[in-house]
């Protein structure tokens, strides 16, 4: 090997050295700044925007902050449709601005298909009384309202029952409504037994009030 | 050129930051169990009734009626039994739908168990009473829908009635169920 052989070696090298390292100080750089800001993602408790507050025909069984909510429909029956007027109510807390909410039916659990078709409704509570009209065409005395018409709805339905139950699958959302803050909602619930059920078979829904 | 990696992920932070702010949800669960409960308050034939369909949990009841050109007074047509023997129920009838109303002189729907109440009225083709007051059914007793009918023409009408169930003192929850009555 000539001194010019040597020469271009060396420069080849130090070239490759220089590149290895500083490939290597970038892969540093890169790093740390991934490091920095995975640490830096804030995870703090935030106040609830809606609390559940029981309904007066339903004994409600509510978690200890509030936002979470057990409730038992009992009277289920065959062939005939069951209205509670006020299973639960639901308060958007005064410090919330007033937002976009949406009611969900996210699961059920039916078994036996006790259920031909479920409604839950939500009305702005106050001092007057409204009517509501049910899937079938009946109508019932809503108390406690502010008078008007439901401000959102959310239904599921067996495949062959009325369609204006709603959705023959989950999750269904409700179209969605604005939450005013310091205001309490009502939850109405109008469900339809299969005929020929048991009282031994029963059925779960679970349902997400969304804030967003 | 060494500030480029540091300024691609301050973007990339930035938008990621963005689109978790657009999407953030808070979520509030309820939980609805749904038992089945036996019906309480059921119907039964009648007597002045023919062609009787009552539902294998008696919650729901078709029956015919003999329309005539002269005024007729069913006392008996549907029984209505409270089964519960220490809850008082009131229960109302209301329209649902008729067809072939126009034939219909009089169709005047009660229930009594002594007193009568009106409870729907079709006179002269028209719905004039679309529903009644809440009337008691006492635990473990039977009240009657009665019927006064009176028809202008033969043929056949189809009068849809809901029963309204509730219990004494409240009224929530509500429980509707049907009642058919196909008037030759």
């Amino acid at each position: 090997m000539n001194k010019l052989e040597k020469n271009t070696l060396t420069r080849v090298r130090a070239s490759l050295i220089a590149g290895i390292i500083l490939m290597l100080s970038v892969t540093l750089v890169l790093a740390t700044i991934y490091y920095y800001y995975t640490a830096q993602v804030p995870v703090s408790v935030e106040t609830p925007k809606v609390q559940w507050v029981t309904g007066s025909d339903i004994t409600a069984t509510i978690g200890t902050n509030n936002t979470w909510c057990q409730i038992s429909v009992s009277k289920l029956q065959p062939n005939a449709t069951t209205v509670y007027t006020s299973a639960l109510k639901f308060t958007v807390v005064s410090a919330s601005a007033a937002s976009g909410m949406k009611l969900q039916i996210a699961s059920i659990t039916d078994t036996n298909t006790i259920i031909w078709g479920i409604r839950f409704y939500i009305y702005k509570s106050g001092a007057s009384s409204t009517t509501l009209t049910l899937v079938d065409g009946g109508s019932v005395s809503i108390g406690t309202t502010d008078g008007n018409t439901a401000v959102d709805a959310v239904g599921y339905r067996q495949s062959g029952a009325n369609a204006n139950y709603g959705s023959t699958s989950t999750p269904a959302d409700s179209t969605g409504f604005t939450g005013a803050a310091d205001t309490t909602y009502i939850i109405v619930i109008e469900c339809y037994g299969k005929d020929g059920i048991l009282s031994t078979q029963t059925a779960t829904i679970q349902l997400r009030l969304i804030w967003s | 050129m060494k500030s480029l990696p540091l300024l691609f992920f301050l973007i990339l932070s930035s938008v990621i930051a963005s689109a978790q702010a657009s999407t953030h949800n808070d979520f509030y669960t309820l939980l609805t169990e749904c038992n089945v409960s036996i019906p309480d308050v059921v119907f039964d034939t009648g007597t002045n009734g023919t062609a009787y369909v009552i539902s294998t949990n008696k919650t729901w009841a078709e029956v015919n009626i003999n329309g005539t050109l002269t005024e007729t007074y069913y006392e008996y047509m549907l029984n209505i039994t409270n089964l519960s023997s220490s809850i008082n129920y009131t229960v109302k009838l209301e329209n649902a739908s008729i067809t072939g109303i126009s034939r219909l002189t009089n169709f005047t729907a009660y229930f009594h168990d002594g007193s009568p109440s009106k409870q729907v009225e079709i006179s002269n083709g028209s719905v004039t009473q679309s529903s009644g007051p809440w009337y008691s059914v006492a635990a473990s007793t039977t009240i009657y829908l009665s019927i006064a009918i009176k028809i202008s023409i033969s043929g056949t009408s189809i009068v849809d009635l809901r029963l309204h169930v509730a219990k004494s003192g409240t009224t929530s929850p509500e429980i509707i169920q049907q009642i058919r009555l196909n008037v030759s």
